[in-house]
């Protein structure tokens, strides 16, 4: 083997060692969007959205015990295109947001359920009430953004049951379950 | 549609009916008065917290928000009351003090702790207690040298009553039927004290109306949109029944309480003008 052929090879080692890092992401919120979506007196559905959120997570494909996830959402941002609404679920009845200005996402585990499908198992606060709760993430996909930089996007799923969070005002003419979808978009930091 | 008219039967009217059916039967039994007005009140705390229990799906322990207080404070109102019932002097004050510190601490404590500079703090929560120290001794003590039991009753009704309906639309229903349900059970006691009349209101009543009131104005004012200029006069409301001859003075007692609760209603109606003009309702229904 030549010098040259050795540098080679010890250069794509190093590549290849840099590549298996775990990276760190910072949602992009221009990009993202926290939904929900809450039965209404068992004839439809009513969406809404928190405008306010950040957050950031580590990925890392090869090695999803070392990933990590954190949100944190501004309960004052509640969005439901209805302002009288908004008033009430800002209130004591529902969010309290003055008292509580975040709802937060911590997580504790990440399982990888294939390369597309993870599990992220963390605690999520609301209302000074922290619980338990396994969010499924969908990879949609990475590459570069408008300006050349690596972006990852997902999409995740968690039901979550207000009353677990003391938010049970109006039970169960609107319904305890309470859909989160999570998309963002994430740029590689 | 059905379950929220439900909640609402059991929420508000039974628990409204109940005190009128007990207090009827406190007021009516041999009892010397000063003994009485602390069942009424245990009566009215006892209700309160029940609908508070229905409307809000259980009573949070330990508490955890300032609206989880609610009906520690409205029990507590009443020991304090009943203390203040039968204690006189500087005793009487310092137990008044006791009371109107601990609401407004129960109030003020999540915003003290990390959100407010301490000296803010500390001037909301000096503030807050003299406020409820200085109305309930005013209640209790002007409303007894110029009116009847029922007058200062009437005014309180009034006062809670409508508050319920100002706590609603200034963002919080359950607040807002919660408050509903202290003034019904207020109503009640004002129409049996209307057939029934004893000849003092005492302490007891009237502490629990300042605290519990207090708290869900100070709740709506501080963590919903009730605004301020609102929750103030909804406050002022009931000393609209000081306002006329005094009841010693003699005359029709049924005019007098007529025209004693048009002048709460009208302070009543500034309240809502006032909520009106700074938090218009979106008139978008949801």
């Amino acid at each position: 083997m030549t010098v040259r052929s050795t540098l080679f090879c010890a250069l794509l080692a190093a590549a290849t060692l840099t590549s298996a890092k775990a990276d760190n992401y910072k949602i992009d919120p221009v990009h993202s969007a926290v939904l929900f979506k809450v039965g209404h007196f068992g004839v439809g559905n009513i969406y809404g959205r928190f405008d306010t959120f950040a957050g950031d997570f580590v990925f890392d494909p090869s090695e999803p015990a070392k990933d990590s996830v954190k949100l944190e959402i501004i309960t004052d941002s509640v969005d439901t295109n209805a302002p009288d609404r908004d008033k009430h679920l800002k209130s004591p009845d529902f969010l309290n947001a003055k008292q509580f200005p975040t709802a937060t996402f911590k997580s504790t585990a990440v399982k990888k359920v294939d390369d597309k499908n993870y599990e992220v198992t963390g605690d999520f606060t609301l209302r000074g009430i922290t619980k338990p709760v396994t969010v499924a993430v969908q990879v949609i996909g990475t590459g570069p953004g408008p300006k050349g930089e690596p972006r990852l996007g997902t999409e995740s799923t968690v039901t979550l049951k207000r009353s677990d969070f003391d938010v049970k005002a109006f039970l169960p003419a609107v319904t305890d379950e309470v859909e989160l979808r999570i998309a963002v978009e994430a740029i590689k930091q | 549609m059905g379950s929220l008219i439900g909640q609402g039967i059991v929420g508000i009217v039974l628990p409204a009916l109940l005190a009128l059916i007990l207090n009827g039967l406190v007021l009516r039994a041999a009892l010397a008065e000063s003994r009485k007005w602390p069942f009424i009140g245990l009566i009215i705390a006892g209700c309160f917290a029940f609908s508070y229990s229905v409307l809000l799906g259980g009573i949070a322990f330990p508490p955890r928000e300032a609206t989880h207080w609610l009906p520690f404070i409205a029990v507590g109102a009443v020991v304090f009351g009943t203390i203040l019932q039968f204690t006189s002097g500087l005793g009487r004050s310092v137990v008044r003090l006791i009371a109107a510190l601990a609401t407004a601490w129960t109030v003020l404590q999540l915003q003290i702790f990390g959100r407010w500079p301490l000296p803010i703090s500390v001037e909301w929560l000096v503030a807050v207690t003299l406020i409820l120290f200085a109305t309930s001794r005013l209640i209790e003590r002007a409303g007894a040298l110029r009116n009847t039991p029922t007058e200062i009753l009437l005014g309180m009704a009034l006062a809670a009553g409508f508050g319920g309906v100002a706590l609603f639309f200034g963002g919080s229903a359950v607040l807002g039927q919660i408050c509903n349900t202290f003034g019904l059970l207020l109503a009640g006691l004002t129409i049996l004290t209307f057939f029934l009349p004893p000849a003092q209101l005492g302490p007891v009543i009237p502490l629990i109306y300042v605290l519990v009131f207090g708290s869900l104005l100070l709740n709506g004012s501080l963590f919903s949109d009730l605004p301020w200029a609102t929750a103030g006069l909804f406050w002022l409301a009931p000393f609209g029944v000081l306002i006329g001859p005094p009841a010693s003075s003699g005359g029709n007692r049924n005019l007098r309480l007529l025209l004693r609760g048009l002048i709460v209603l009208v302070l009543v109606g500034l309240a809502f003008v006032a909520l009106f003009l700074i938090s218009p309702p979106h008139g978008n229904e949801y």
